[in-house]
């Protein structure tokens, strides 16, 4: 799958056979070599895809799509088909193999015919579904592998036209970077580095094809090796070739490195991805994601991009919850299995049941709230929503935590109101609420090991409380007293994020949230973890809920009032400053503070740390618009636009880059008069102006002089280089260099005006002596 | 023979201008009798420099004889002509050993050869025999009669002229023969001024009595000596190889340039340099001198011939296409 296996047949042809031999063959190896290659590079591209799957069972079909595609323009192309017919045949051909390979009996075998197109495009639309559905890696079933052919053949065409009729490698570099760009953006953790140099291989095939192309469409050079046979110069080209795309390809992973505002979009370390989410939910029904992720995204990338809007009726506003947490296994936090069968339809007129225990007051409410940048297949609500209207979309409340989710819904451009209950249960209330939850709640439930220094701490804590109730307050005034809130995370490798956590005493609401959920609960108090917004901020009569609003707490249960939120985290600006503690949870002496502690905010910067703290382990990610995304589509376009842009200009501006280090060092101080010479000579070549090597230094500049009608100074300046040169060659008592460097500049500066504007932008942009392979 | 350039030395610059000053006086001896060809003055004093010999081509009548003749003369050394004819006998061109009969020994009388500038008018009317006879003085500078070898004196060289292999009545020389002479120049119709001038002349006298010697012998040699020691780079001898290989390996041509072909090329270079008051050769001198130099030897194939072509022109396209070096490859 190597050029290598496609060389230029030509070039066993001896220079002393008749040329009228040439043509056919010429033409044969023109196409067969660039197909190969452009062909093996989209499939070496692809294995950057693999780590969006979970098996490689999606790779076959795309070997068999991007072979097809590519043989069929390759017939195509040597069949001298006109251009523009070129893709229409290959794409005629990838449907027909899709048509073959997809569709379930297809009416005329591979042919595309209406019928089995719409079968095909049944089965992308599942594919897609599922898709946007799983979070990496996705199981490969036969829907994703059809979309993954599709999509590669795709690019294998655009490559194909490219590099064999455009002969236009670096471009289609840019045509196989799209292909990085799905593992780079979806996955979490970003590509791994061998996907970046899979791509970067497919790459430097191009380069390395289209230079052997070219070498022996213009004839062969001959040179001489030490045992004295002729050898081609195409292994020199390919050298030349390897060596500007090695150049390109390190330019575009060290230029982000070194300049701190450029996302690192090569290696694909900033610290998000498509969400980071649950990859269990295999049943459709199921959606899978971890709404943490999205959290984070929020609180420290989009802190001011406005979520949503509301108007209400109450002068203090409740939380907007969004989803809850309930399952705490692996070490990471999960949202319970969400069932439309079990789950209430709502609709306009439907009663949402609410857990609030009789006796303790309540409060209506109304809030109307309008979806700004959320897209959310969550509908953020304040607690105890009783009615919800306005959806469109089939919409479902999940009765046992009150989320609001869609099926094929999400919140874009919503608007809905929320009937809703605000719950002031007593404090009396809370004493007389005793621990006789029964044991088997889920929000009881701990999958493996809590660490002990979690369990430890909780019991300290909370040693003078006498009930649940108390011991919750502890908990929380210990964390707000003794805590620092900090979007930065520690760190620290040696043990779980937890016990970073609880040992630096510095973290943000997601850390707060669940380390007091888990507390509570190894003191036996059922609690779980709810995501949403703070009540955001008042502009007139209208709140606005901003990226910084996005928050994290956890609810606790308590028997005969319900489930009640606490607020662990500290205050902070950053942090949209809307944490309200609740009142019922004000009014207990303070906890005994730790001499030991202080707040201490960690300095380092976000890492991998920050996401595991209930996030480790194989973080798998949907395309997920999260909980409290803000339009991410949107956004990771924008990024995938913005990366794909910074990698064009940096494969763009590598041959000015190199063209340019070239002509210092030959014009420094210590060049030799090889290397002026040679600058000269790349510079006529750069320009177009007629250049052979076949002349003598005497002819190239008189060549140049007559050519380019120079005239006085500058005629003078070129003559001698010229004459330098030879003397240097030639004569046995080598001649002074010096003067020489400016002479050339001159002539270059003189060359360079005598040219238009369009001329002079390719000679610096693309220079054409980078094409020569002998230095 | 990489020459390291030693200060006083023969490549020392004035010994160039020395010669330059005596070319520029013999060329312009030369150019009173034959006008508006200086170009081939110019090769013929370049073969003269680079002790090689001259064939000149073309058709009767155009001066062929004039050239040789004048200059011989505007050289103050041994001229000797020879004509030949079919029945020129080799003894006639080397000498033969006769039976003195009061010594009563053999005595060598030396023939025409034996002279600095020996004139072969016509040489392809003779038989094989009797050109073969002069080609071999011409590469071994000596003869061999009776057991005897006899040097020729130095500077030694030899003008040929050659009608066309057209003519009748002639015996075209064999390839092997033509790669003794080092360059061949075609001398051509004189433009109309000159012509008219070439009238006016030779209205009363011969300009060849006014022909004055402007270097002798000794000079001459002196100069060969200078032109020896011009200095040749590496990448120039590389450049005449490869022109060589281009011919050996070129599609048009059925017999490519001999190695002497190589070595009579880099020789006409370094004595063209000299001429140009250089002290080193340029590909320039080879680029010059190669058509010369080489398209009297190359035989084309078949195919060519009837294409039209001429191993002229295939030099010039050979120039074309090779890359002149810029330092040693090998």
């Amino acid at each position: 799958m190597t050029a290598s296996t496609a060389p230029p047949r030509a070039e066993g042809r001896g220079d002393g056979a008749p040329p009228s031999r040439a043509p056919n063959r010429l033409a044969t190896s023109g196409v067969l070599g660039p197909s190969v290659a452009s062909g093996g590079a989209v499939l070496l591209a692809a294995i950057a895809l693999a780590p969006v799957f979970d098996t490689g069972g999606w790779f076959g079909a795309t070997v068999i799509t991007v072979a097809a595609v590519t043989a069929v323009g390759g017939v195509a192309t040597w069949a001298r088909l006109p251009l523009f017919l070129v893709p229409i045949v290959q794409a005629v051909a990838l449907f027909a193999v899709l048509v073959a390979r997809f569709t379930t009996d297809p009416p005329l075998g591979f042919v595309p015919t209406s019928d089995a197109m719409a079968a095909l495009r049944e089965v992308l639309a599942t594919g897609m579904g599922e898709v946007n559905r799983y979070a990496p890696p996705v199981p490969v079933s036969s829907a994703v592998t059809a979309v993954t052919a599709i999509g590669l053949g795709c690019v294998a065409i655009v490559v194909f036209v490219l590099q064999v009729n455009l002969r236009m490698p670096v471009a289609a570099g840019l045509a196989l970077i799209s292909v990085y760009v799905v593992p780079a953006l979806v996955l979490d953790e970003g590509a791994p580095w061998w996907a970046f140099a899979a791509v970067a291989a497919g790459w430097m095939l191009l380069l390395i094809s289209d230079e052997r192309v070219g070498l022996v469409g213009w004839g062969r050079v001959l040179r001489r090796t030490e045992g004295g046979a002729a050898t081609s110069a195409a292994s020199g080209l390919s050298s030349a070739a390897l060596r500007l795309g090695g150049i390109a390809v390190v330019t575009a992973v060290a230029l982000p490195i070194l300049v701190p505002s450029l996302t690192d979009a090569v290696l694909g370390r900033h610290p998000t991805g498509f969400g980071s989410g649950e990859g269990t939910g295999n049943a459709p029904d199921q959606v899978g994601l971890n709404p943490f992720v999205s959290l984070r995204r929020d609180l420290l990338e989009q802190p001011d991009a406005v979520v949503l809007r509301y108007t209400t009726t109450t002068a203090a506003p409740s939380y907007l919850r969004a989803v809850v947490l309930e399952q705490y296994v692996g070490e990471k936090w999960l949202p319970r299995a969400l069932d439309p069968a079990t789950a209430t339809r709502v609709t306009d007129g439907t009663a949402l049941q609410v857990a609030i225990g009789t006796g303790v007051a309540t409060t209506r409410q109304t809030y109307d709230l309008t979806a700004d940048r959320l897209v959310n297949p969550y509908v953020p609500v304040p607690e105890n929503a009783t009615a919800v209207r306005g959806l469109a979309g089939q919409w479902y409340d999940d009765n046992q935590t009150g989320t609001i989710f869609g099926i094929d819904s999400t919140t874009k451009d919503a608007s809905w109101s929320v009937d809703a209950l605000a719950a002031a249960p007593t404090t009396a209330q809370f004493q007389a609420s005793t621990s006789g939850s029964s044991p088997d709640l889920e929000q009881l439930r701990v999958a493996g090991d809590l660490p002990e220094v979690l369990t430890a701490d909780a019991r300290a804590w909370t040693a003078d409380g006498a009930t649940n109730y108390e011991k919750a307050i502890l908990l929380q005034n210990h964390f707000l007293q003794n805590f620092a809130y900090s979007t930065a995370a520690a760190a620290d490798q040696s043990s779980s994020a937890i016990e970073s956590f609880l040992r630096d005493r510095s973290g943000y609401c997601q850390q707060f949230a669940a380390t007091m959920a888990l507390m509570a609960r190894s003191l036996g108090i059922p609690a779980r973890v709810v995501v949403g917004y703070t009540p955001g901020t008042k502009d007139g009569n209208t709140w606005v809920v901003t990226g910084k609003d996005a928050h994290a707490w956890p609810e606790l249960f308590f028997p005969g009032i319900g489930w009640v939120r606490f607020e662990p985290t500290p205050r902070s600006a950053t942090d949209g400053g809307g944490v309200q503690v609740p009142a019922y949870a004000q009014s207990l002496p303070p906890a005994a503070t730790d001499p030991g502690a202080t707040p201490r905010p960690s300095s380092t910067s976000v890492n991998g740390k920050l996401g595991n703290l209930l996030d480790t382990g194989a973080g798998a990610a949907v395309p997920f618009d999260g909980p409290a995304a803000v339009t991410t589509a949107d956004q990771w376009r924008q990024r995938g636009l913005l990366a794909l842009l910074v990698v064009g200009l940096l494969l763009a501006a590598a041959p000015a880059a190199w063209r340019w280090a070239r002509r210092r060092r030959r014009l420094s101080a210590s060049a030799s008069v090889e290397d002026a010479w040679e600058e000269l000579r790349d510079t006529a070549l750069d320009l177009g102006i007629d250049w052979s090597d076949a002349r003598t230094p005497r002819q190239a500049v008189a060549g140049v002089i007559a050519g380019q009608h120079l005239t006085g100074t500058v005629a003078e300046a070129a003559t001698r280089v010229g004459r330098v040169t030879e003397r240097s060659r030639y004569a046995p008592l080598p001649p002074s260099a010096e003067g020489l460097a400016e002479d050339v500049s001159a002539v270059r500066t003189a060359l360079l005006d005598r040219v238009d504007r369009s001329a002079r932008l390719r000679a610096i942009l693309l220079p054409a002596s980078l094409r020569r392979s002998d230095d | 023979m990489t020459t390291k350039p030693t200060g006083a030395g023969p490549s020392d610059p004035t010994d160039v201008s020395d010669l330059v000053q005596t070319a520029a006086r013999i060329r312009a001896s030369v150019e009173t009798v034959i006008e508006g060809k200086a170009d081939v003055v110019r090769t013929a004093l370049t073969v003269l420099l680079a002790e090689g010999h001259l064939l000149i081509e073309d058709v009767p009548g155009v001066g062929k004889t004039m050239l040789a003749k004048t200059l011989a003369r505007s050289l103050d050394c041994t001229v000797r002509r020879i004509q030949f004819t079919p029945d020129l006998l080799p003894g006639d061109v080397t000498g033969v050993s006769v039976f003195n009969q009061e010594s009563r020994t053999f005595e060598f009388r030396p023939g025409a050869v034996f002279a600095n500038i020996v004139l072969g008018d016509e040489i392809n009317r003779a038989s094989p025999k009797t050109q073969s006879a002069l080609l071999e003085a011409m590469e071994e500078r000596q003869v061999t009669v009776d057991g005897t070898t006899y040097e020729l004196p130095s500077p030694f060289m030899v003008m040929a002229t050659q009608n066309p292999v057209e003519m009748e009545g002639t015996y075209p020389l064999p390839e092997a023969q033509r790669d003794r002479f080092m360059a061949r120049v075609a001398i051509g119709y004189p433009d109309t001024r000159s012509e008219m001038d070439m009238l006016a002349g030779h209205a009363h006298a011969s300009p060849l009595d006014d022909v004055r010697p402007v270097a002798d012998a000794a000079l001459v040699s002196r100069l060969v000596a200078v032109v020896r020691q011009i200095h040749v780079a590496d990448s120039v001898r590389q450049y005449a190889v490869d022109i060589a290989n281009a011919t050996r390996q070129n599609a048009d041509i059925r017999l490519g340039a001999s190695p002497r072909a190589t070595l009579h090329l880099v020789r006409a270079a370094k004595s063209a340099a000299a001429l140009d008051g250089r002290d080193h050769v340029l590909p320039d001198d080879i680029q010059a001198l190669a058509s010369s130099v080489l398209a009297h030897r190359l035989i084309l194939t078949a195919d060519a011939q009837i294409a039209g072509r001429t191993t002229g022109s295939v030099v010039t396209e050979i120039l074309r296409r090779v890359p002149v070096p810029a330092a040693v490859r090998v």
